[in-house]
């Protein structure tokens, strides 16, 4: 379990006549025990700062960072290192070391919580295992593919048993496909070790694809925050006009139609809110453009829907859409 | 052109010298210059235990001896040496001012080696829960082994080269008998011979040096 709170970083200006540059201004979030958090935003928004100041890469002007209920701020250095051992972490280049092989990368953070020779070995070959390299635990990382580095990391990250994944950009080097490898095997090892993991991305599918819950930094401050499912249940709200982004708008192609703009977030067994529109007016519907999908086990989703038939119909079918979607726009 | 058979064992000897020379201060070199060049790196700002003055007090002493030209620093050290050999003709003599010219040079070396290795992997290895000195012992000498092989090797050229220029002051060896015998008494083949004997002992390691850097570099 991870709990930041008010968390600010300012960095002391730099060079004459330079200003103070705040990177962080009193963040809160909260990620519970085994979920995923992902934090998103604009390149310079202060993500990496944030999860820096998690295993205190980076140490907070002010604020808290709790760990597993232990506040980090307040250890001596020796109590915060062995804190750092319970909390793994994984970054967009890898950092593997060039000198070892992908088993003595693993091996790495064990030889430093002074783990003895034999069990260090055995935990590595446990480790890539279950990331799927066993056959590249003699390799260089210089031999290793982009994925597969990764997958050395996380193995790394993962062997002192951690309680906390961080992940700084993780699938950033990567191509689309390996990214979806390893945000699947995120996910998956998260769930089977009951790992805390938050985890910082400037692309939304990542967000769709691994994460439980989601913040979107601005400026180093938290502008939305919430559980995905929540998110998307609240179409105006700035995390799901990024997740489920607007339709270009459209004019109606013939005279006497109009275009209704229709958000889906219901639950995928529920009512199909457009045979519900069909039922109460008597319209036809044609569906202009729309972009539908499953986030969070839920559907999603945005359709741009032409409306025929009598004024009336139309006019009242618009407005129940608008009305029904707190963000359907009508035009 | 005559002599060359009371010559030939009298090369070899001063080519021993210069390898025995240029092997104690090689040895003497990385034993004081890998620390010193440690102490740069992490010392200097934003490095991994940043100390002003102390950086700034190693990085004149360093700057100091890389900017003395190695004839003068020669003549200067001459009391220090007298002090520690207790002579200052000879080749044991003359380990004392090739140490005190090597050390700076390769500590420069060293610091630019530890400098390439990405602050990335020190972060790994921090987040990780390393100590600064597991960071160094761990991270920094081991990512940078092969730059460091490079480094040592262009040390072992540079020393040499000194250690021929010690010649001109009695310091023996390879230097001392192309000057007492090719120069002074005007024999250009001993010369020659001389120059050969360096180039292939240079050549030698230096191509020692690159095989080695070359099997320790994994990417």
């Amino acid at each position: 379990m991870i709990e930041i709170r008010s968390v600010t970083k300012t960095y002391p200006p730099r060079g004459r006549a330079a200003v103070p540059v705040t990177a962080l201004d009193d963040v809160s979030l909260d990620v519970p025990a085994g979920q995923v958090m992902g934090v998103v935003g604009p390149s310079g928004s202060g993500k990496s700062t944030l999860v820096r100041c998690v295993n205190l890469l980076e140490r907070p002007t002010s604020g808290t960072v709790h760990v597993d209920g232990e506040d980090l701020t307040a250890l001596p250095a020796a109590r915060l290192r062995d804190a750092r051992r319970r909390i793994g972490m994984i970054f967009q280049h890898f950092n593997l070391l060039d000198s070892r092989t992908a088993a003595g990368n693993v091996e790495h953070p064990l030889e430093l919580a002074g783990v003895p020779g034999r069990q260090r070995r055995d935990r590595a070959a446990e480790l890539l295992a279950r990331v799927g390299l066993s056959d590249k635990a003699s390799a260089h990382p210089g031999q290793l593919s982009g994925g597969q580095k990764q997958r050395v990391a996380i193995a790394r990250a993962l062997a002192a048993r951690p309680t906390v994944l961080l992940c700084d950009e993780a699938t950033s080097a990567l191509d689309p496909d390996t990214t979806g490898q390893i945000l699947d095997l995120l996910r998956r090892l998260t769930d089977e070790l009951g790992l805390t993991t938050l985890l910082i991305t400037h692309e939304m599918d990542v967000v769709k694809r691994a994460c439980d819950r989601v913040a979107l930094l601005r400026d180093g401050r938290v502008v939305d925050s919430g559980p995905l499912a929540e998110v998307i249940d609240r179409p105006a709200s700035p995390l799901a006009a990024q997740l489920l982004p607007a339709l270009p708008p459209a004019t109606p192609s013939v005279v006497g139609t109009a275009v209704a703009e229709l958000t889906l977030t219901g639950d995928p067994d529920g009512p199909s809110t457009v045979s519900e529109l069909v039922r109460r007016f008597d319209v036809e519907v044609d569906v202009l453009a729309g972009r539908v999908e499953t986030i969070a086990g839920r559907r999603a989703g945005r359709l741009q829907l032409q409306l025929r038939g009598e004024q009336a119909a139309v006019t009242g079918a618009v407005a129940w859409a608008g009305d029904r979607e707190t963000a359907g726009v009508t035009r | 052109m005559t002599g060359w058979e009371r010559l030939w064992p009298q090369l070899l000897a001063a080519t021993g010298d210069t390898l025995y020379m240029v092997g104690v201060a090689l040895v003497l070199s990385v034993l004081a210059g890998i620390p010193l060049g440690v102490l740069l790196t992490v010392t200097a700002p934003g490095g991994l235990a940043p100390h002003r003055w102390l950086n700034r007090v190693l990085g004149g002493l360093v700057n100091l001896g890389r900017s003395l030209p190695f004839i003068i620093l020669l003549v200067a050290v001459a009391p220090l040496t007298r002090l520690v050999v207790g002579t200052t003709i000879g080749s044991t003599a003359t380990i004392v001012p090739l140490t005190l010219g090597a050390v700076p040079f390769l500590a420069r070396l060293v610091e630019t080696s530890l400098r390439e290795v990405s602050p990335g992997k020190v972060e790994a290895a921090l987040a990780m829960g390393a100590r600064r000195r597991d960071v160094v012992r761990t991270v920094l000498l081991p990512e940078s082994r092969p730059s460091l092989v490079a480094g040592v090797t262009v040390t072992v050229v540079a020393l040499i080269s000194y250690s021929a220029m010690a010649g001109a002051v009695g310091g023996g060896g390879l230097g001392d008998f192309a000057i007492r015998y090719g120069y002074q008494q005007f024999r250009t083949d001993i010369t020659v011979v001389t120059v050969v004997a360096l180039l292939a002992v240079v050549q030698l390691l230096q191509l020692a040096g690159d095989w080695l850097a070359r099997r320790l570099a994994h990417h």
